[in-house]
């Protein structure tokens, strides 16, 4: 794949060229042009798709990821499954939100892993530095993303995710349950229940 | 954590979701490295089917060989009977050629 190289001529750089009748042609192909043009074999149409939707792909990845390895991992985990999975793509709902769900489905597992990882090994280094910080202090000091996702490591995947979208990425019930497949009283219900158990754990690790 | 831990809570998500993380040095490059496996993928799934399909082709090697031993065995045996159903031919043969008997 020459990943690069966009499957249409570049707009041209003269502003009054926009204005001409001739720029329908250089309209760039929609989500859905480009996912047929993959899926006949055009694989800078694929690599375009890519460029386009990495950036909101990396986005939510990276609310998971504690490093740019593991952020990295998880993208191309998002666009490995959309690329096996494209001719599943019906066009019913807009492409960017077939992907939300592909991301949401790769961070969920990424969590699941991270977590049977976590169970074998001790809290690490990092871990003891930020235990004794309450929420004031951190929010002083400007560390409230490390001192919450200190937090939401203790979570079960379920709640990280869940947390993760209704909290930080604000997105609302009914979305988040299009996203995860969960009812929208199971996603209220599983929302509650994240925020009282991060309450606690933050107040633990206060207490301690 | 007080009462107010609910405000409290809100507040130390207002900040994480301002606190956005640069995700700018990771996605350099990230097309190629995708690119590079998906190649690898698709090569690896090309192999992978062809370790699949080895105790399938191990298996028709059998059937051929054993079909080919067992042909052979019936082919022979089927001369043998065509021998014996014809227990005068050599004598036939050999009158003709000698003349003898005309």
């Amino acid at each position: 794949m020459s990943a690069l190289a966009p499957a249409w001529p570049a707009l041209p750089f003269a502003a009054d060229a926009l204005e001409t009748p001739a720029m329908a042609d250089f309209a760039p192909p929609a989500d859905e042009d480009l996912v047929a043009a993959t899926l006949g074999g055009d694989e800078d149409a694929f690599a375009e798709l890519v460029r386009r939707h990495k950036r909101r792909v990396f986005g939510t990845a990276a609310r998971f990821a504690r490093d740019d390895h593991q952020l990295d991992d998880i993208a191309q985990d998002v666009f490995v499954r959309a690329f096996r999975h494209l001719g599943k793509f019906r066009g019913d709902a807009p492409f960017e939100h077939w992907l939300a769900r592909i991301t949401v489905s790769a961070c969920y597992d990424f969590l699941r892993k991270e977590r049977r990882i976590r169970e074998q090994v001790s809290l690490d280094a990092h871990d003891f530095d930020l235990r004794d910080v309450n929420i004031d202090t951190a929010l002083a000091a400007g560390g409230a993303r490390e001192l919450l996702e200190f937090a939401m490591r203790r979570l079960t995947a379920e709640e990280r995710l869940i947390i993760t979208l209704a909290e930080l990425e604000e997105r609302p019930m009914r979305e988040i349950a299009t996203l995860t497949g969960w009812s929208e009283s199971n996603v209220k219900v599983r929302a509650f229940r994240a925020r009282q158990n991060l309450k606690k754990i933050l107040e633990a690790s206060h207490e301690r | 954590m007080n009462d107010n831990s609910e405000e409290k809570l809100s507040a130390l998500f207002a900040a994480a979701r301002a606190d956005e993380r640069d995700t700018s040095r990771a996605e350099f490059g990230f097309q190629t490295r995708l690119a590079a496996r998906l190649r690898e993928e698709s090569g690896g799934s090309l192999a992978a089917w062809a370790w699949k399909l080895c105790p399938f082709f191990a298996a028709l090697a059998l059937a051929v060989s054993w079909w080919g031993h067992v042909n052979l065995r019936a082919a022979a045996a089927t001369e043998v009977l065509t021998e014996a159903t014809q227990p005068d031919a050599e004598q036939v043969l050999f009158a003709y050629m000698t003349g003898e008997g005309q």
